[in-house]
């Protein structure tokens, strides 16, 4: 296993002094070459989770295993070899690039701090680098205000690519990027995985993105795994409500996008739940279509293995009361039928 | 015909820099009416954000910019008042939503005084008011715990929190265009959606007219009534969103189509991106810049740059060939679903 996370817990403290759970009792497996796709809504706690993983923040329970080496107790500089093969493409792009340092210096920044190369070596790998990502050469010398969304996106991308790492967590690596320039980044991300073995946490909103990269997914919402799955498995036979709402409401380019969106809305109805005071019982039972007073109102779901235990459902486990019980048409067709009908 | 709200005419943006002068924007000429939506979409790269801050004049410190061309907004144009005038305007009448939440909030102000500022600002509310507005609008764009939540710094908020902060800033002032960059791109499809639609609602109901950049074939397709396309700081086409989908006429806008992720199947095995990469905006362009990308390519599209030929009412597309595949494509089609 390249990442083992087991019951992993961060807190936050809001403004008044109450603690938020941010990520509460997560457990995930990454192996090699393998890509486990997170999504969730918008504040449930995946980049949380994607920086405790790193220990880029502290974590106050649960344990994590990063390529074998447990970094509850590690530190220094221990932690910071171990981190150099699991580098962060952060979701933030602009934020996350020094703005005194030029292209150049921030894609070589790793070589250098690592002392891989000399300096001839390293300007040439940082110049094919950018090459892969789609960066012209005219950029070399710019700093990051200078660039456009997209470009600043890539230089983290580069970053993180050009010391060969053994995993790569990416927060929203590709939502600035034209869809060519996408395709290009995704193609190279799948090459790496093909002839290095690389491994990625990846997370992104686009499900379609996430669907074309990953072998698994894991679903999170309000700070805990709802449902994880072999990727087909979770975009093909969702069990978890909160899943089957996400996969129902991708919006497509097409001229009925916009009948789709008020579908999609009708869909998110009800209260937005917080963090800071998250419903008892199942997280989800605040929108849940098919909740109940007892069991969803009152104690939270276990997580259970549904389906057989190998093939093609092998390891696709959900975290709700009724997940035997719902037999909701599949979503997806529910909303197209509509839309067909309107 | 009435003026439109906004009208940018020849439109030219370019950065001295150490290696050279950049032409981030190259003769962008588009107009937008009071209660329309005006998507722009395109290459990452390609003068979009540029084009949006030019229009508040809204330029890093040691940016060496250099403009020419006319912004006329309520008739006035805006390359040609002075900044105090600007600094009214911005927030006020013109909202603006930008590219990257984080570094466009201020780091060390609670989100909430943040919108307020704002709102005292431009319409001379009281503090109490000015906050208790706030946090409607916070509440408004989803921010769960609005009431509480809004005394804590940006930090404290995921991606796409900050990014509904931002649009509560934008509309804080009822604008009468807003410029919205990217702005739902870390959002899940269901907050996605809910932003999508009080834009919308805000759009119906206060006429608030809406610039939308995004590279999200879906949120374009749900939320504008007319697209325009860009490549190497130029425009590519110009069409209503109807066309964009049926008939699409530059081989760059069929491109992107191409590519347009389906979530109905599996994207299978390697994607194909459109070859080549875009020219290097530090040297002049003679020809249409997608020509070396272009399978379609003659020998005039490498030499002279191709002219935006009027195909329709709303729809224009620069591209020698245009005419000749309007002619090939009048029957309806969705280019972007013929399997490849
Ligand atoms: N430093 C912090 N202090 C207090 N609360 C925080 C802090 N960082 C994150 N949070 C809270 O933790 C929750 C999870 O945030 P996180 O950034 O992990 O969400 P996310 O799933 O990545 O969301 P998005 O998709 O919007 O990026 C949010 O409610 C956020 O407000
Ligand atoms: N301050 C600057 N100095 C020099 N060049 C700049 C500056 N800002 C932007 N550019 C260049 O101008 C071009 C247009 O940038 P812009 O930010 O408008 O692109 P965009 O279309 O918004 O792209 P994206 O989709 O990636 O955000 C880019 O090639 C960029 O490198
Ligand atoms: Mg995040
Ligand atoms: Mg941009």
């Amino acid at each position: 296993m390249v990442l083992e996370v087991d019951d992993l817990v961060v807190r936050f403290e809001s403004a008044d002094g109450r603690p938020i759970t941010a990520v509460d009792h997560v457990s995930l497996r990454i192996g090699r070459r393998e890509t486990l796709g997170l999504v969730g809504e918008t504040g449930c706690g995946k980049s949380t989770l994607a920086r405790a993983a790193l220990k880029l923040i502290p974590f106050d329970e649960g344990q994590v295993k990063l390529l074998g080496r447990d970094l509850g107790d590690l530190g220094g500089e221990e932690l910071r070899s171990v981190r150099r093969h699991c580098p962060m493409i952060f979701q933030d792009p602009r934020g996350s690039l020094d703005p005194r340092m030029t292209v150049g210096r921030i894609i070589d920044e790793p070589l250098k701090v690592h002392r891989l190369g000399d300096a001839a070596q390293r300007a040439a790998q940082v110049r094919e680098m950018m090459d892969l990502v789609g960066l012209p050469e005219e950029l070399h010398g710019r700093r990051p205000v200078q660039l456009s969304g997209g470009q600043q996106q890539r230089v983290g991308i580069a970053r993180a690519l050009i010391t060969r790492p053994s995993l790569v967590i990416c927060d929203e690596p590709v939502s600035a990027l034209d869809v060519s320039i996408r395709a290009q980044i995704l193609n190279l991300l799948a090459d790496l995985r093909d002839t290095l073995d690389v491994s990625f946490l990846f997370i992104a909103h686009d499900l379609a993105v996430v669907r074309h990269l990953s072998d698994r997914v894991a679903v999170m919402y309000l700070g805990r795994i709802v449902e994880e799955g072999p990727v087909e498995r979770i975009f093909s036979e969702p069990r978890h409500p909160y899943t089957q709402g996400l996969v129902a409401a991708i919006l497509r380019a097409d001229n009925q996008a916009r009948e789709r969106l008020q579908l999609v809305d009708r869909l998110a109805a009800g209260d937005l739940p917080s963090l800071l005071n998250p419903p008892a019982g199942c997280r989800y039972n605040s929108r849940c279509p098919y909740a109940v007073d007892d069991p969803c109102r009152l104690i939270p779901p276990d997580t259970e293995l549904v389906g057989d235990a190998g093939g093609d459902a092998a390891g696709h486990r959900v975290a709700c009361h009724l997940h035997g019980q719902i037999t909701p048409p599949s979503s997806e067709v529910t909303l197209s039928e509509s839309w067909e009908k309107g | 015909m009435s003026t439109p709200l906004l009208e940018v005419r020849d439109l030219c943006v370019s950065f001295a820099t150490r290696d050279g002068v950049v032409r981030a924007v190259d003769g962008l000429s588009f107009s937008v009416d009071a209660g329309e939506a005006l998507g722009i979409v395109g290459e990452s790269g390609s003068g979009k954000t540029v084009s949006s801050l030019s229009i508040l004049r809204l330029f890093g410190l040691f940016d060496d910019v250099t403009l020419s061309g006319e912004i006329l907004f309520e008739g006035r144009d805006l390359l040609r008042i002075s900044e105090a005038e600007l600094s009214r305007i911005r927030g006020g009448k013109i909202g603006m939503v930008f590219q990257d939440p984080l570094t466009s909030l201020n780091p060390v102000m609670p989100v909430g005084e943040q919108v307020a500022e704002s709102i005292r600002f431009h319409t001379g509310a009281t503090r109490p008011q000015a906050r208790k507005r706030a946090i409607e609008l916070l509440d408004r764009v989803g921010i769960p715990d609005a009431a509480k939540r809004c005394d804590e710094l940006p930090h404290s908020f995921s991606g796409g929190m900050r990014q509904r902060v931002m649009v509560a800033i934008a509309i804080a002032c009822e604008p009468k265009l807003l410029i919205a960059d990217e702005p739902s791109t870390a959002l899940d499809v269901t907050v996605q959606a809910q932003i999508l639609l009080l834009l919308d609602e805000l759009r119906r109901e206060l006429g608030i007219a809406l610039i939308m950049i995004t590279h999200d074939f879906g949120v374009v397709a749900a939320t504008v009534d007319r697209v325009l396309v860009m490549y190497a700081a130029q425009p590519m086409e110009y069409c209503t969103i109807e066309h964009l989908f049926d008939r699409a006429n530059h081989p760059y806008t069929e491109g992107l189509l191409r590519l347009v992720p389906r979530l109905d199947h599996r994207m299978g095995g390697r994607l194909r991106p459109i070859e080549g990469q875009p020219p290097a905006l530090t040297e002049e362009i003679s020809g249409c810049p997608f020509a070396p990308r272009c399978g379609l390519a003659e020998e005039r599209c490498h030499n002279d740059r191709p002219p935006l030929v009027r195909l329709g009412p709303h729809h224009e597309s620069a591209c020698w060939l245009a005419t000749e595949r309007a002619a090939r494509l009048t029957t309806p089609g969705r280019p972007w679903e013929t399997p490849s």
